[in-house]
């Protein structure tokens, strides 16, 4: 055998281990390495390090809902229609710089005014559970709820929580209430929310009702 | 919340508030503008944040951020001025620590002001573009205070008036310093350049300038090294105390530049203490000083370098050329290795090792041991004595040591085929006259030059160790088949020397006395048995010989000389006086070998066995000789004259360059017909510079002598003459 050729997987690249023609004195026949004219060559393969470990979700917003049930070492206290319901001061200054400007700084404040489902919020990171803190299935009522929050997160600088209103808002637009909506939308500039509240107001089919009910709402004024 | 806990209560209708009232847009301000007059006057804990907030929060929805901004700005403004005024009155010393304490308080009225306003800071600022409520704060301060006509320029003298008596020795408030500086940092970095830094640097430049200018007139070079550190490192520690960090390198730099860059051909060169003296003086603190030093300023190594550079190929020069020094060859290269030594040490020690300078000091001594044409043949004879006797009792590892440091300076040489030719003969000496001292530093000095010249440098002088070792084979053998014939008759030791390897100095061999004769002949006789084709040729200027002599009382003594002066005081067994002619009739030794063999035996104190008519040390023809009787010596064996390896005599050297001469012309032709078979054609200049870069590993060829070697193939036709260019030569296959 002249020459002997090994290819390697994928490149497949060749490289000449033996060549009779430049060198003729060291015949490879003569070796010790071959066998009935075979060369036999061993190789192991080493692949990718892949990790099969499952890495479970976050849940650090699990962690802190259960903080603010469990009320442990609070020492804020909110009133909220004539419900008193205890925060941490970390907690709150963490998740809003109001708050924390609040909380943290020289000014007393004697009394602090909260919406029940905006303390949930600002611990459970979500606006999932509404129904059940609210108690009240009714659509309309979610919705409303969703105007008071997105206001108060607009005030109380918690952005993330605007925007999930924002999308409660976009998905539960309704007659009745479409009006407050497109003035909130309006008032606090969130663009896309006024988009799909004009555009539901365009439909002929929902003008009507919305122009009955405004009239409505003005007369009572 | 669990969901068990379910309560139903209302949720009221949003509704938008539509603010009716004309007066709500100036009622909420004023509450406004109330709290920010309590925060700046420390009231802060009795104000509402919620109420306050919900306050600025509602001006923005309705629509009235405008009027909130700019109430800001008025009332800012206000208080900024009052408080402008109450810096400008504070006094002298007191100037900055009332800036400072009115800067904290404005830190944190800001804090509390933005607070309160952060709904509009979010929504209205951005949106129409307004500079948010922070850097609005920090820009009116500097408007107002900072740049306040009266305070601007008291605050730069203050600050700068320090600075100057802190250099003079003083101590002062560095927290001060900190703070105020790190307020015009937060002002913007503008702001501390234009209001600080620039002007600081300015002033510390002409500060160094003057300083610089006094102590170069009265310090010497290492004091004033010493002083221009020891200010750097106070500049650079003052900045990390009080001045922006960015400052280090531009206030280093203008120190740099005054201190060093603009003295440093002075410093170099100063009298009695510049950097020769250093050099000279091997300090190396001050030297390792002025490195670090002088590396900061462009060209300062370079300074360094140059002046180290001209001051050792000028020493160097000196001692290639001090007839003096020349005089000892062993001494001189010692000389050579002791500077290569030190400094060596310097660059290592002070110089942080550095490769430039490294090369500089190889091409120095590159120019100067190339500068005395002798340099190859002292090197070898350093390297003789060492291999002689100088390492006895030298351990393993430091016999390397010194070989090594040989080879360096043999590195340097330009013409190390010279060397080659005279290690070849200082290496044979050796050998047949036994002398080595450590057959382990010889080998290991054959492979040192194997390794740096290959193995055609070394070869021949291989060869000579094989017959040395296939000598004393023969020998055994030889004895062997003499069994019978042992008796009182002189023994022969006989180095056979294959003729290739071995320096050729041909001479016809002397007359061997009879007593000898018979064992040489009988010595041929067996080895010619056993290897028939070659031919012998005794070498009787190269051996040596043991005599046993009877003096005139008996004293017996044995003579250890070479086989001429054997020769010569055989003859005296047979006769008391001879004549100088009559010696060399009876020996036929050549007349300067002869010469010298008898003043050796004759003129020496101590050794002379024989006696001289007249007594003088020259050999005149008719100087007659006698065995001296009255010889005596403390010692039984006395060895006269061994020839042993002396620098050469100047004929000698001539005869030994013109030989180097006639073995390089094969060298360039060989050189010449390689270059040429490959390239086909190539104008003169191509091959000159062709073969001088193949053979720089040996020699530096002439480029007159190409010419010649290239004329000479010419005419073997080897190569021929291009037709229309005659510059232009082209291979012959």
């Amino acid at each position: 055998m002249g020459t002997g050729r090994v290819c390697r997987g994928g490149t497949s690249a060749r490289r000449t281990y033996f060549s009779s023609s430049s060198h003729p004195s060291a015949c490879p026949s003569s070796s010790d390495y071959l066998k009935d004219d075979c060369l036999l060559v061993k190789c192991s393969v080493e692949g990718p390090n892949i990790c099969t470990i499952a890495v479970p979700p976050s849940d650090i917003a699990q962690h802190f809902g259960q903080l603010l049930e469990s009320e442990k070492g609070t020492e804020i206290s909110f009133e909220v229609d004539g419900e008193v319901f205890n925060a941490r001061k970390l907690v709150l200054a963490a998740r809003s710089p109001v708050f924390r400007a609040q909380l943290c700084g020289p000014m007393k404040d004697v009394n602090m005014h909260c919406i029940k489902a905006l303390l949930h919020c600002i611990y459970w990171d979500s606006v999932r559970d509404m129904e059940k803190i609210i108690g009240w299935d009714a659509k309309c009522a979610s919705t409303l709820m969703a105007q008071h929050m997105l206001a108060a997160a607009d005030r109380q600088a918690l952005d993330r929580l605007k925007v999930l209103c924002e999308v409660k808002l976009c998905e539960d637009v309704a007659i009745n209430t479409v009006a407050t909506t497109l003035a909130l939308a309006e008032q606090h500039h969130h663009l896309h929310l006024k988009c799909v509240c004009l555009k539901f107001v365009a439909l002929r089919q929902n003008l009507r009702g919305i122009l009955s009910i405004l009239s409505q709402e003005v007369i009572s004024l | 919340m669990s969901a068990q806990k379910k309560r139903t209560f209302k949720i009221e209708a949003f509704k938008h508030r539509v603010e009716l009232d004309p007066k709500y847009a100036e009622r909420t301000w004023k509450v406004l503008e109330h709290a920010i007059h309590e925060i700046y006057n420390h009231n802060a804990s009795g104000l509402s944040f919620e109420e306050l907030y919900r306050n600025a929060y509602n001006m923005v929805l309705h629509k009235y951020g405008e009027k909130l901004y700019s109430g800001l700005v008025t009332t800012m403004s206000g208080h900024l001025k009052e408080i402008a005024k109450s810096i400008e009155d504070s006094q002298g010393g007191l100037f900055l620590e009332e800036l400072d304490r009115k800067w904290g308080d404005h830190n944190k009225a800001l804090q509390m002001i933005r607070d309160i306003l952060m709904y509009m800071d979010r929504t209205f600022v951005p949106s129409n573009h307004k500079t948010p409520v922070h850097e609005l704060g920090l820009n009116l301060w500097r408007d107002n205070i900072i740049h306040s006509g009266k305070i601007q320029t008291r605050l730069l003298d203050t600050l700068l008036d320090l600075i100057h008596r802190e250099r003079t020795g003083e101590v002062i408030n560095r927290s001060l310093m900190r703070n105020i500086t790190k307020m015009l940092m937060d002002l913007g970095s503008s702001v501390y350049q234009e209001d600080f830094e620039k002007p600081f640097l300015e002033v510390s430049a002409s500060f160094y300038s003057g300083e610089s200018q006094q102590l170069i007139e009265c310090c010497d070079c290492g004091e004033y090294l010493r002083k221009a550190e020891r200010r750097l490192t106070e500049e650079t520690e003052r900045v990390s105390h009080y001045l922006d960090v960015k400052s280090e390198v531009k206030i280093t730099s203008v120190v740099e530049g005054e201190m060093i860059a603009n003295h440093m051909q002075r410093l170099v060169h100063m009298e009695n203490s510049g950097l020769v003296n250093i050099l000279v003086d091997d300090r190396y603190e001050d030297l390792s000083r002025m490195y670090n030093l002088f590396r900061r300023v462009p060209d300062g190594l370079s300074t360094v370098r140059d002046v180290m550079t001209s001051h050792l190929r000028e020493t160097g020069k000196q001692l290639v050329s001090d007839p003096e020094r020349l005089k000892d060859p062993v001494d001189f290269v010692q000389h050579l290795l002791d500077e290569k030594d030190k400094y060596d040490k310097i660059i290592s020690k002070a110089f942080n090792n550095d490769k430039s300078f490294q090369n500089a000091l190889n091409s120095s001594f590159e120019y100067f041991i190339n500068l005395n044409n002798r340099s190859p043949e002292f090197i070898s004879l350093y390297v003789d004595d060492k291999l002689r006797k100088g390492l006895k009792g030298v351990s393993e590892e430091d016999v390397e040591v010194v070989l090594d440091k040989v080879m360096m300076l043999f590195r340097y040489l330009q013409e190390k085929d010279v060397f080659e030719k005279y290690y070849k003969q200082h290496l044979a000496k050796r050998l047949l006259s036994g002398k080595t001292a450590s057959d382990d530093a010889e080998r290991s000095m054959i492979v040192k030059l194997k390794t740096e010249c290959g193995y055609q440098f070394t070869s021949k002088l291989e060869g000579m160790f094989t017959d040395m070792k296939t000598s004393v084979d023969t020998m055994q053998g030889f004895y062997a088949s003499q069994y019978s014939e042992t008796g009182d008759g002189p023994t022969v030791a006989v180095q056979v020397l294959t003729t290739g390897s071995w320096p050729t100095q041909p001479s016809a061999p002397c007359n061997l006395p009879a007593e000898i004769l018979g064992i040489c002949d009988k010595f041929r006789t067996y080895y010619l048995g056993t290897h028939t084709g070659r031919r012998l040729t005794w070498q009787t200027n190269m051996g040596t010989a043991d005599i046993k002599a009877t003096f005139g009382k008996g004293q017996k003594h044995e003579l250890n000389v070479s086989t001429y002066q054997m020769c010569i005081l055989m003859l005296f067994n047979s006769a008391d006086q001879l004549t100088y002619r009559e010696i060399e009739q009876g020996t036929d030794i050549p007349a300067p070998d002869l010469k010298r063999c008898l003043q050796s035996l004759a003129c020496v104190k101590g050794k002379n066995v024989l006696r001289k008519e007249p007594m003088s040390k020259d050999i005149a023809e008719d100087d007659a000789f006698y065995f001296n009787d009255k010889f005596t010596s403390k010692f039984i064996k006395v060895k006269i004259g061994t020839v042993a390896a002396q620098k050469e005599s100047e004929p000698e050297k001539q005869e030994t360059r013109q030989r180097v001469e006639e073995d390089r012309k094969p060298q360039i032709e060989a050189a010449i017909v390689r270059i040429m078979k490959s390239r086909r054609v190539l104008d003169h200049n191509t091959i000159v510079t062709e073969v001088t870069s193949q053979l720089q590993s040996r020699f530096l060829p002439n480029p007159v002598v190409i010419k010649k070697r290239i004329e000479s193939l010419i005419e073997r036709e080897f190569l021929e003459r291009d037709k229309n260019d005659r510059k232009l030569y082209r291979y012959l296959a």
